[in-house]
């Protein structure tokens, strides 16, 4: 399947730039690109929605599960045929994948290997540090070396 | 039951061993003795200065008949070289290879979790940035022991929340008791926004919780029960400032407020402004000195939970 069009929708109201920073769009994105934001939904009230005319690394797609649970994606390829996929279903602890975004918890101070629980009532999961047990605001990814 | 591994947060202890823990130590403090400890280790690493805490410990560690290893090289005067990675793994796990309990110090948020899970035994940890799970203990148990209960009571939290490291872990330990926490401080000087949003979520979800945040002390002092006065040391560009709490205030506060000073104290209240306040109390000191004295039994207790196995 040749992607041509990705459609991530059912974003929560007001998450769209950060799906968007997740995903590593910024202002140096030469492609097509379409941010929708305050659309009327059934079951979020608002919702925001972004399309994108080219692929998206499939790393990114777990990435966005950590943002909200309703997010959707959907792939188009050229010929048309639809391939939509709902968030994963996040594990109740995150080990590694993400970084702690407290500069003084011991994650960052030392070498050790972050841990998250994930608390999720609500729309949007909340990843509490098992070690400073803050609450994360910013999700900042660990990036390995292929 | 299955002894506690470790007392590292307050997030982590249940309502109910906070509960059995006060309960034992109320009578400890009757007359009930304790089982000795002999041959039990306290092993101590403190990479910040310490007094109250870890006295009270050692204190508690030798009237159950244990010994202390106070590991002296250790100790805060190295904090630069110990603070880095492999110094701290290595003393973890020596100093706990040769402890039956090790109490940590370390200025790091969340180092005494990493410590529990590098050492062989319990890690009691006496307080890291932001954790201070066995001062909050303390404090809540003096207000249990003083004020006869915990539910109903609107307490007070003022200072300079946002560097003071025992805010959060006495905030979870009182969200347990259907009371009600007042936090006041200037915006600068507010407790961090990631706890503060933290704990207004659980506010809004339990309704066994409240909290409210005001500037000044004037705006609530008269329905308060306690005061907890934190970290009264402020640092405004480079400097340090004392928190200096204007007496006139607490003529409008309750006659029986109980104040629970900062350890050690310093210039924030006059040191006889409890006895003025409460003419009943029983020390010129008020609180200061009688939870240092309670504080003990609960210490003991807490020993007792992780040491002794029937």
């Amino acid at each position: 399947m040749v992607t041509k069009q990705i459609i991530i929708d059912n974003i929560p109201r007001g998450l769209a730039f950060e799906v968007l920073r997740v995903i590593g769009i910024d202002g140096t994105f030469t492609e097509p690109a379409k941010i929708e934001l305050n659309i009327e939904s059934e079951t979020l009230g608002l919702k925001d929605k972004i399309t994108i005319h080219s692929p998206l690394d499939d790393r990114f797609f777990a990435r966005l599960s950590l943002i909200a649970s309703t997010i959707t994606i959907e792939e188009i390829d050229e010929l048309g045929n639809s391939r939509k996929q709902d968030s994963i279903d996040l594990p109740d602890r995150i080990i590694r994948m993400i970084c702690c975004d407290n500069d003084q918890c011991i994650t960052n101070k030392m070498p050790v290997t972050p841990k998250f629980s994930v608390e999720k009532e609500g729309l949007v999961p909340r990843l509490r540090c098992e070690y400073c047990e803050t609450i994360i605001e910013q999700l900042i990814f660990e990036e390995t070396e292929d | 039951m299955q002894p506690a591994r470790d007392i590292v947060s307050t997030r982590e202890l249940s309502k109910e061993l906070i509960i059995q823990l006060f309960n034992r130590a109320d009578e400890l403090t009757n007359g009930v003795t304790p089982p000795l400890l002999t041959g039990k280790r306290l092993g101590t690493l403190f990479f910040e200065p310490s007094v109250f805490v870890r006295l009270a410990f050692e204190s508690a560690m030798i009237k159950l008949g244990g010994g202390v290893l106070y590991s002296t090289e250790f100790q805060f005067s190295e904090i630069n070289s110990l603070t880095t990675d492999s110094h701290f793994f290595d003393m973890v796990k020596l100093v706990s290879d040769f402890s039956d309990v090790l109490l940590l110090r370390h200025p790091f948020e969340g180092s005494a979790k990493l410590a529990a899970e590098i050492a062989d035994c319990p890690v009691i940890n006496c307080g890291d940035a932001t954790h201070s799970p066995i001062q909050a203990l303390i404090d809540l148990y003096s207000i249990r022991t003083l004020k006869k209960q915990i539910e109903g009571l609107q307490i007070g939290l003022v200072g300079n929340l946002k560097e003071a490291r025992n805010v959060k872990s006495f905030i979870e330990a009182v969200s347990n008791f259907n009371a009600k926490i007042c936090l006041v401080s200037r915006d600068e000087l507010r407790l961090s926004g990631r706890f503060l949003h933290d704990f207004r979520l659980r506010a809004e979800n339990d309704s066994n919780f409240g909290l409210e945040e005001f500037y000044s002390l004037k705006e609530c002092i008269s329905k308060l029960d306690v005061l907890n006065l934190s970290n009264l040391e402020i640092n405004l560009e480079g400097e340090k400032h004392k928190y200096v709490i204007d007496e006139a205030v607490f003529t409008k506060a309750k006659r029986d407020l109980m104040i629970i000073p900062p350890m050690p104290r310093k210039a924030e209240l006059p040191i006889d402004i409890e006895t003025r306040l409460s003419p009943s109390s029983p020390t010129p000191f008020g609180t200061f000195f009688t939870q240092a004295q309670i504080g003990v039994n609960l210490i003991v207790a807490i020993l007792e939970y992780l040491l002794y196995q029937e």
